[in-house]
Parts: structure tokens; sequence; C-alpha cells
């Protein structure tokens, strides 16, 4: 939807902005780099688990919480098929005869095992795929709602400004948790409700941020000389003063991706959101906050590819506005 | 000329930093930067867990309300702090009745409120009036009803309290006549639901079945512990001091405790490295491997009288087979979940009276058997969990229900080839859901109100409040009945056993592990003594 | 503009209502309630509790009582006679007691009168009275600015809680506010007058680093480097100001890392966007005419571009200086702070509906005024908006 409209403001300002607009993101390092990094990161969320020996859903308790890389020497009792430690020195613990030493398993575990025994590479990589669609989900819908509502209160002011922005503060001050837990009544556990939930709260800012920035340009020229040629309203607040906006837009929308991603966590917490043993960075991320000082790899690789996929971002969407200011296009 | 400004602005707050950290650095010696420890003063710093709900000991059902209110207030009786053997409290000796049904309590003269009055007989029978009407509404009603007709009084259907077992000779012997000998009557009035209350003060501040009363208030409270209220802010700190009207003050040592409601056990433990804490409540399952291996002489693990179970719907069309819920009880390999996942000593549960609880334990047990478990489920019509509709185990959001329920879901999938799914809820949703047994399976803990097996077994009784899982057993009510009747306590822990032996049958519960109290306690404090009720009386604590 | 400001207020009663009516449906809809517990108590002992807290009325007239129009009965007591007594002394100091016999459903006023009961059983000869109750009807709610009871913290009003945490909470976000717009309108604004140089890249870099790092991440780094490891500020705690300091001068250094936590984390999203606000001011043509006109590079910078550079900010600080100051749960959990955020979530854990509701209006009237404020400023900042 939005790249329609994009393409209605090529045909308005001139044939050659949107060829113009990808060279410049091409020539722009950070924002290729960018491109690059995310294109990876989401390659590797997708296709990498199946490439993975180990998945993110097999516990094995007694090798838990180990560093990234460790051995994996498994030792068995020949009397119960069940009982296996990863330690020379223990006896089984139902009949105290010595353990034997069972076939090694060559695969390491790349970034270690979470407290569960768990490989928290596959956990990582599983995660993204939950992280990257809620980011992605929920951050289009917060988009589209926050630029439709506040370009048109901005655009219109007066009484629909009032009565829209009044929405938007009953809103912001609803309480999230009661709402949240209220959907789950009703609509019971239900992936598309996470997108609902959390656009729902998130789109508030966008809106007031569009909404001042509408107003602060809906007196210039560009505005009065296309309200001179009798375009209609909808026709010049989506095609004249929206790519105007780019610029705030795009930089609170890289915001939005990494609050939407954390919010995700919260969620589960109240049962909406993933369930375990599927995961996703969020909860990674807070899981391993709390064990930081004794198991830093549990918290350090979720955060360094949450990370990685907001810095890239952040670098696409400088590029982006760079690429598509329609004023820096007339230098 | 701009990078220069900035340089100077960057040096400007780098030194800005150093010299806030420079005045931040003087006043420490070593011991932490938050050192709220006064050396050489009798005061204890101690993590108190959640924001007491209320300090009305006829109102409130938490522990963090039973560690304040164990300080403001004496029951008839004390406790050994190692042994919680009764000793003389408000009654300085008491004497039992043949038939173990009327004990009265002779009361101490020099036994004062906080604000001079004597602790009369009357005072008890107000406070026991009090928590039995059915205006008042209590939670913990039911821990009197082994008096002589307080159940009938509790409930309503009885008007006058003067026919309840309680009464008050003259001020100083209050005698108490029982439904059945109890013989952990003793033991049983310790718990603060029996503690007594100031009637002037309740009269004053809106009656007797006032819920919301402001006696509570510090500059209102009157209480007859070794501690009075000084100071109590929302969150932030219950500042206590001791009663200079206590009767025994001569032993008491501390001169303040401080308990603070620290609702995150990480936060806790970084305030306790950090010197601002004597004893924590909790630690953190992170911390635990650090404790055990580096400083083991701070880290306090004792038996505690509580199990960790799961509860299991007896409706659901699967689970109504014993066999099913057998099965599932065998499949789960305890050693693992004690050892690598809860981490701190707990011992594997495979029966629901934590052992040796006033000297039962119980001689029926199941085992953890995978072949066994696996056959059973084939006897019930699901070979190899052919069949087996797909199960959801509900727990309530936290890191170690958590683990146990993810641990549970892979044991089960693995052994008996079924589908598990994990349903984490809100607490209070998850409450809900228990309640109304909207569950397949459940998890859940029950801690020992008192130290005898029946608080954990005449919970299952038909239509108890706290069954919850739809189970009924003719046998076990009446088991459990007769034994409430025994007047020889060997005879009646044989009911019991008889008891229990019913419910590891039938399952309707799977028993996990037995809880350790966990704790961090600085060596300074002394007489802080383990017990099975994780009771600390006070007046025996001092520091060094 | 005093008459927008006006109009925009008399706005906010219309708003709050709305705010009130909807969270009051929702909290109760939502399953649980605020008095049950791992122990479960029976359902008449349930009951009493809701009846004592005016729960067993139905929903729409709990809700007239609590926004104040409708009376609620208050320190209510129950006489109940035995069986064969026919009478009963009953002392009652309250003035306006309302009396109602269950037996006969009958509703009578007594006024002003001590042992109105005894005479009120003297001149009604009616028999088989076993129950008579009597309260006091007052109307308190909304309207007159009470709150009501918490659930949870029983004995505290709801007024007394916000008055007791927010004061904390407030404190903590001033201290945290402060750094979010010094360090992120600085940086932001070097950042874009040196766009694509190290100056540029190395605030930036740390401003996303800032985004990275939720609080809940960032909180325990600081404890653990700042707290523990170098020890220079307690980890935790709120001490009060010239008490026992940490400071000689009994300076609370327990502020700090909160302080910071937060602060830093704001920073970073105030630098972003005054970054990008900035870059798209510069390039207009009314600074090339100021340059043009000879004005000195500052002058430039901070009456010409920073002003219009701040509009998104300033759009972005509304909503999140009201969130700030009205607490953060993450922040006042991870130092055990006192404040008014923990509230927020603990109420609606607990299901302590009136907290919820109180809680949620307080901050609905914060957002409300804030927005005010961020529309007059943003009109100060803008001659265009402020045109209209």
């Amino acid at each position: 939807m939005k790249r329609d409209r994009l393409a209605d403001v090529k045909f308005d300002e001139g044939t050659s902005l949107w060829k113009d607009a990808r060279r410049r993101l091409f020539q722009n390092k950070m924002a290729v780099f960018g491109l690059c990094a995310f294109s990876l990161v989401t390659l590797l969320s997708f296709v990498g688990p199946s490439l993975l020996p180990y998945d993110h859903e097999t516990i094995d308790l007694p090798y838990q919480a180990r560093p990234p890389l460790s051995d994996k020497h498994s030792f068995v009792c020949p009397n119960h098929d069940y009982v296996h430690l990863y330690s020379v020195d223990e006896n089984c613990y139902v009949c105290n005869t010595p353990l034997e030493p069972a076939a090694i398993q060559p695969a390491r575990h790349l970034m270690g095992t979470d407290k569960l025994g768990r490989d928290l590479c596959a956990a990582v990589l599983r995660g993204g795929r939950v992280s990257l669609a809620v980011g992605f989900m929920a951050t289009a819908v917060s988009l589209v709602i926050g630029v439709i509502w506040g370009a048109v209160a901005g655009y219109f002011g007066g009484r629909v400004d009032q009565f829209l922005m009044r929405i938007v503060d009953v809103l912001y001050a609803l309480p999230f948790l009661i709402f949240v837990v209220l959907l789950m009544v009703m609509f019971g556990r239900n992936f598309l409700l996470l997108f609902f939930a959390i656009g729902f709260v998130e789109w508030l800012t966008m809106s007031r941020i569009v909404r001042a920035q509408v107003m602060a340009l809906k007196n210039q020229e560009f505005v009065e000389a296309a309200v001179a040629l009798g375009y209609g309203r909808m026709r010049i607040i989506f095609c004249h003063l929206l790519p105007n906006l780019l610029g705030p837009v795009i930089i609170y929308t890289t915001l939005t991706v990494p609050a939407v991603m954390l919010l995700e966590s919260v969620l589960s917490f109240l049962g909406l959101g993933v369930q375990a043993p599927d995961t996703s960075w969020g909860v990674l991320i807070k899981q391993g906050a709390e064990g930081m000082e004794d198991y830093p790899w549990l918290l350090l690789f979720p955060a360094a590819f949450f990370s990685l996929t907001l810095f890239s971002l952040n670098f696409i969407g400088d590029g982006l506005r760079d690429a598509l200011d329609p004023k820096s296009s007339k230098d | 000329m701009r990078p220069f400004q900035l340089i100077i602005l960057l040096s400007v707050l780098c030194l800005g930093m150093g010299v806030g950290c420079g005045k931040a650095g003087e006043p420490e010696d070593g011991e932490g930067s938050g050192e709220l420890i006064e050396k050489g003063k009798q005061v204890l710093r101690l993590g108190n867990g959640s924001e007491p709900e209320g300090l009305d000991p006829q109102i409130v059902t938490g522990v963090p309300e039973h560690f304040i209110l164990a300080a403001l207030l004496e029951g008839l009786l004390s406790e050994n702090p190692r042994t919680l053997a009764p000793e003389p409290g408000v009654a300085e000796r008491w004497e039992v009745s043949k038939d173990g049904r009327v004990y009265t309590f002779h009361f101490r003269a020099d036994a004062k409120w906080t604000n001079g009055d004597v602790v009369k007989a009357g005072d008890f029978a107000y406070s026991y009036e009090r928590m039995l009407n059915p205006e008042m509404a209590t939670k913990y009603g039911y821990m009197l009803h082994v008096l002589k007709n307080a159940k009938a009084f509790n409930e309503g259907t009885l008007k006058d309290f003067s026919e309840v077992g309680v009464k008050a000779v003259d001020d100083r012997t209050l005698v108490l006549t029982l439904e059945e000998p109890t013989p952990y009557f003793l033991q049983l009035i310790n718990h603060y639901s029996w503690y007594p209350v100031h009637p002037p003060t309740i009269k004053k501040f809106g009656g007797m079945t006032k819920r919301d009363s402001q006696w509570t208030q510090p500059e209102n409270f009157v209480g007859n512990g070794s501690f009075r209220l000084k100071e109590w802010k929302l969150n932030e700190h219950i500042l206590v001091e001791k009663s200079p009207t206590y009767w025994d003050a001569a032993k008491v040592r501390l001169e303040k405790i401080y308990f603070l409601p620290i609702s995150s056990a990480e936060t806790e433990e970084k305030m306790f490295r950090d010197g601002q804490l004597h004893v924590t409540q909790t630690i953190p399952l992170t911390r635990i491997e650090h404790y055990q291996k580096k400083e083991p002489e701070v880290l306090r693990v004792d038996p505690y009288l509580g199990t960790y179970f799961y509860r299991v719907n007896v409706n659901h069309k699967a689970l109504k087979d014993k066999r099913v819920r057998q099965a599932l009880a065998m499949a789960v390999n305890r050693y693992e979940i004690t050892r690598f996942v809860m981490k701190a000593g707990q011992i594997p549960a495979y029966y629901m009276t934590p052992p040796n609880t006033a000297g039962y334990t119980s001689r029926a047990k199941f085992t953890f058997d995978p072949a066994r478990a696996r056959q059973l489920l084939a006897e019930a019509g699901y070979p190899d969990g052919r069949g087996f509709p797909k199960i959801d185990i509900y727990y309530n959001t936290s890191e170690a229900h958590k683990h146990v329920a993810e641990a549970l879901q892979q044991m089960w999938k693995t052994t008996l080839h079924i589908d598990v799914g994990l349903f984490n809820q809100e607490w209070k949703v998850y409450l809900d859901t228990v309640n109304k047994i909207k569950y397949d399976v459940a998890r859940a803990g029950w801690i020992g109100d008192y130290n005898d097996p029946n608080t954990f077994l005449d919970m299952w009784l038909t239509g108890g409040g706290n069954n919850q899982t739809g189970w009924t057993n003719a046998r076990y009510d009446q088991l459990i009945q007769e034994a409430s009747q025994a007047s020889n306590p060997s005879a009646r822990f044989e009911k019991f056993q008889e008891a229990e032996a019913i419910l590891l049958d039938e399952m309707p519960v799977i028993p996990i592990y037995f809880y350790v109290s966990l704790s961090l306690v600085k060596p300074t404090v002394r007489g802080w003594y383990p017990n099975i009720l994780d009771h600390h009386p006070y007046k025996y604590i001092h520091l060094e | 503009m005093f008459r927008y400001i006006f109009k925009r207020l008399i706005f906010f009663i219309p708003v709050l209502w709305v705010i009130a009516t909807i969270t009051f449906f929702m909290v109760r809809m939502a399953p649980g309630d605020p008095f049950s517990d791992e122990k479960e108590m029976t359902e008449e002992v349930r009951d009493r509790i809701k009846a004592y807290y005016g729960m067993d009325q139905p929903l729409w007239k709990q809700y007239l009582i609590y926004l104040g129009v409708t009376a609620k009965e208050v320190n209510k007591h129950r006489v109940t006679f035995a069986s064969g007594e026919d009478s009963k002394e009953y002392r009652r100091e309250d003035v306006n007691a309302t009396l109602r016999v269950t037996a006969t459903a009958e509703v009578k006023t007594m006024q002003g009168d001590t042992q109105w009961l005894a005479r009120f059983l003297d001149q009604n000869t009616t028999t088989n009275i076993s129950e008579v109750e009597v309260f006091r009807l007052e109307r308190s709610g909304l309207l007159q600015g009470e709150l009501g009871p918490s659930f949870k913290h029983k004995g505290k009003s709801v007024n007394d809680i916000i008055r007791e945490s927010f004061p904390k909470s407030l404190e903590l976000g001033l201290y945290s506010m402060a750094i979010a717009l010094f360090l992120g309108i600085t940086a932001g604004a070097i950042a874009a007058l040196k766009q694509n140089t190290i100056l540029d890249y190395a605030p930036m870099s740390f401003a996303m680093a800032g985004i990275c790092l939720p609080t809940f991440v960032m909180g325990p780094l600081l404890v653990l480097v700042f707290g523990l490891w170098l020890e220079w500020f307690p980890v935790a705690g709120w001490s009060a100001w010239g008490g026992e300091g940490f400071f000689p001068e009994g300076w609370p250094g327990d502020r700090v890392l909160p302080a910071c936590t937060l602060g830093f984390f704001y920073a970073a999203m105030v630098a972003r966007l005054t970054r990008g606000g900035m870059l798209e001011t510069l390039s207009q043509d009314f600074i090339k005419t100021a340059r043009a006109k000879g004005l000195t590079e500052t002058r430039v910078v901070v009456k010409h571009a920073l002003r219009g550079g701040l509009l998104p900010t300033v759009s972005f600080l509304g909503p999140a200086f009201a969130g700030i100051i009205s607490g953060s749960f993450v922040i006042e959990t991870i130092f055990t702070i006192p404040g008014l955020g923990r509230h927020f979530i603990e109420a609606a854990t607990n299901r302590d509906y009136t907290l919820v509701l109180g809680t949620v209006l307080f901050y609905a009237t914060l957002i409300l005024m804030l927005n005010l404020i961020v529309d007059i400023l943003q009109a100060w900042l803008n001659p265009r908006i402020r045109a209209q």
C-alpha cells in the first residue's frame, strides 16, 4: 500500500526520483552494509535452525548452562538407560554403579547451552523468526494507523483534530496489562492477537509526531500550490505532505522496532506471545539479563543478534531517508 | 572550533563524573557503597519479600506478614527457635485435660500491651471472636475451627459466641475447649491467626468487624510483642523498635529491625552483597551455584514444610483414568529436576506430606519408573501414547515454574510419547483457572500452616476449598475424619498413612519435590536457627 | 491563547470521564478477583468480603457509587439477636445513621440519638426481627475527589498511596529527564551539524547502543559495574534527603544509578529524533537565508535550526515525560524505589480495582496536561503552527 503511494510521488515530482533514490541508497556505504547484515540475520533466522545439529527444544538437564564451544562427553549407567551425566566422577543416582562412557557427540554447542541444557544457538536463530515477524508486522500496523491518524488530525485541524487527539489521549491512559488479559479471555491465545495488542499501543506517539509535522508543513507554499491546483484533500495529504514527513517517520519507526520486540517479551509474560519452548529475542534477553553475572553468554548472544538487527535497520532507515528526501533532490 | 567545544564539553562531563566519584568514594571502607549495616549497633535489616497486605493478624494471609507480626504480637505461647517446641509466651503455664480436649492457660502478670495495659484473657477471647465473626469474613478463620462450635459460629449458623469453646474465666485464666483432641494444638496456636489484638484500639478505629481499619497504622498500633511498630512506609520499609513494655524485654538484644519489601530476588541478592541487608528472603536461581561453591558460609538451605506438586484435573477425558495419572507421575525424573533445575537441595517427592512432618513419614510411595509408566499408559488404552489427546501444563509465570514445566513437558513427551503443551498465565488468571478447574494439569505449591500431616492431607477432602482437582473419595474423607477423632497419636498417624496411600494410588496430584527455605545470612547474625517452618523468633537474635 | 488553553482544560472532564468509564468496566471484566489467593477461601467468605467493599451491588450501581453520584453505605454494622431476645441496647455515636430491618425489609432513618436501636425496638412491635443493619449513607467518589480504599494495601486509600509514591517517581523522573534532554539534544544536534563524520557516527552509535539495551539489561549492568565492582554508588534503595545518606552532604547517592538507567534510555531516543529533525530543518531554505544574511553559526543553529529541529522530539516528549515522572515499573523494581510506577503494574496484577482506576486517572491527567503543554510548546517552536 505504501509502495503505491510512493510511486504516485514519483509521478508528481519528477520521473527520476525513484531511480535516483535507489542510486543514492546504494551509494550509501552504511546503508548497503545495513542491508547485507539485515538480510543475513533474516536468512539465518529462517534457514539457520535446520542447518544446526541441535534443535531448540531438546532439554538435556545434566548438560545445563555450558559456555560456548563446550565439549559434550556423556556417561551413562549400564543398568538405567535414562541416567546420563557429564562427569566421570559421579555414579548412577539410582543404583550407584560407576558410569560408562557413551558415544561422544561430535557437534559442539556453538553458543553454549541454556539453563535447561538446550542449544542456545538454535534458540537464538529460532527466536529471530518470532522477533522479526512481530517487529515488522506490529511496526507496520502502528505505522499505518499512526501516520494516517496523525496526518488527518494535523491537516484538518479544529474539531477533527480535537476529537482524534483526545481519542489518542484516552488510549494512552488505558491500562495495557488489563487490556491484554481481556483480549486473551475474549479471543484465546492467538498469534495474530499479538500484533494487534502491540500495534494498539505503539501507534499513539507516531500519530502525535506526524500531526505536529503536518501542522508545521500544511501552510507551506507547495501545499498551497496543490490546493490552488484543486487537488483533493486526501491527495494532498498522501501525495504532497507525506513524502515530506519521511524523515521523522522513518526515525521513529526505527525506534518502534526495538520497543515492539521487547514488548513482545512482556506479552509472553502474560501468556500472550510465544509459548515455551518456542522463544524470541525479547524473552531470551530478559532471561539472560537475570543471570548475566554467572552465565554472560545467555545475554550476550541474543543481545548481539538483536543489536545487529537494530543497527542495520537504523542504517537502512537513515539511508532511505537521505535517498528519498524530496528536498535534497532539489540541490 | 566546534570539535574543540565538544572536547571541552566531554572533559567537563568526565570531570564531573570524576568529582562525583571521588566524593562517592571517600566514605567507603570496602564493604560496599550502599553500606547501611551499622557496625556495633543492634539494628537488623531483613529482606521481606513483597509488601505486606496489612498488619492486622486477623486479615492477612501471607508469609511476609508473618515475619513482621511475629515481632509485633505474641500469642499464648512462644516457640523454641530450634525445635519449635512450645515455650511460655503470654501464658506462663498451661494444662491439658486428660481427654486432650480442654486447655487451660494461666497468664503472666507482667504481660503488657505497648500502651501499658495488661494483657488479659478477655483480650484473647475478643480476638478469637473477631477472627470467627462471620461479618469479618476472615480467610484464616478455619484455623480456629478446632475450637468447640467455632465452625458453626464462623459460618453464621450459631449466633452466640459464648457457646464457642473460649472462656476467659478471669483476667489471667483462659480455657479453650476443643471439638476433638488435637495433638498439634500447641503448635497451631503459634500461627498468627491466633495472635491477640488490643480490643479498645479495635473499638476505637471502627469496631470489631471493620476490615480496613486504621488501627494498624504506626501511630495507632498497640501490640504485645517484643517490638513495637515505629514506621510503615509503603514499598519502602517497616521499622520496628524494641518494646520496653514487653515482659521479656531484658532478653531482647536487637534495638531495631527493618523489614524491606524487595520483590525482586536479583535485587535482594545485590543489596545483600552491597551490605544493605543482613538476611535475604530467598536467592535467585542463577546465583545458587555461586554461593554453593564460593561463599557457602552465608548460604542457608534448610528443609521447609512445603510440597511442590501438580494438580491433575480428574474430570478430563483422558486424565480421569487413574492409570494415566500414575503414568504421568512415574515418568517424571525428580532427581534431575531437583538437582539441575532447582539446584538448592530440594528433596524429590514421591509422596505428598514432607518427610518427618511431626514424626510422620508416608510409607506408601511411588517410584520413578519410565518402563512401568509406559506400561500403565498402554493398559489405559494408549499404547505408546497413541490416541492420547494433547494436554496442557498450566503454570503462573515465573522463571522457576517455567523451567520445571518445560522439563516435565519434555519428560512426558520422550517417555510417554504424548503431546504436551505449555500455558503460562498471569497470577490472578491462573488462580481463576485452577479454582474453576479449567486446566488439564496445573502447577501448585502448598506450605503447611502448622507442623502436622493434617495440613497436607485434609485439603483433599471432597469439596475442600483447596482441593481444586474435582477428586472425591469417600473412604479418604472418612479416614481423615477418623484421624481427627483419634485420641492416640499413633492410631491417628495410621489413619493418615492409609489415607495418603489412597491419595497416592488415585493420584489426583503429582508431587514433584519438597521445598527448602533458602536465604543468605550475614555471619554477624547470631541466633538465626534453622527450623521446618522458617520461623525465627527475634528475641533470640543478636548481631556481633 | 488563553481561550485555547481554557477550552482544552474544559475538555479534560469528558475525556477523564470516558477513561474512567472504560477502565472501570475493563478491570471488572478481567478474570480473577482482588481477594483470591494461593490458599482458597470458601464462597461465603468471598461473598462477605465482596459485600464489605460494596461489590455485591449490581455493576452499574457500583459504577455510579464510584463516580460519587449515588450514595454508598458506610460503617455498616449488623446487630443480630439471639433467639428469644427481643430487644438489645446498642449505642452509636453516628448521627444521620440509617437503619435497615431485615425481616420486614423496611428502611428507617433515625437521627441524633445514641440509643436509637433500643428506642426503635420499643416503638416497633414487629416480631421476628432477627437482624438489624446500621449504616450511614455517604457520597464519596470521583466527583468528591475520593478514589476509594485500596483492596490490596488494607487501611490505605488510593489517594494516600498516590500522594506518598508520586513525589518519589517525580524526583527520579526529573533527574532522568535532565540527563535525557541534556545528553540527547546535545548529541543529536552535534551529530546533525557534523553529518557523516566521526562526530556523527560516534554519538549515534552510542545512542543506538542505548536503544538496544533495554532498561532491564542496562539497570543490572550499571548496578554490577558501578555498584558492586567499583562500589561507587549504592545498588538499590531510596534514602531520604539529608538523612542517613551515602555522601558527606547527606545527598542520597542511590538516585544516581536509576536516574542514569532511565536517562540513558531516553537520551538515546531523544538524540535520534533530534538529529533527524535537525537534518530536516538544516536543509530548508530559511536556514540558507539566515546563513546568507551573515548570522553567526551559533545563532543559526540555536535560534533557527534547533527550534525547528526539535519538533519531533517535543511531540515524543509529551507522552514520554508523563511516562517518566509517573514512574517506571522496571526501574522501580530493580532499584526498590517506592514510587508510583510499581503500583501501575502491581495494581493491575492484583486486580486492585480502585488502585488501577486511581493510577490510570492520575496518569491520564498527566498525559492530558503534558500533551497540552506540548501543543503550546510546538506553537512556540514553529510559527506556522502558531498561526492556527
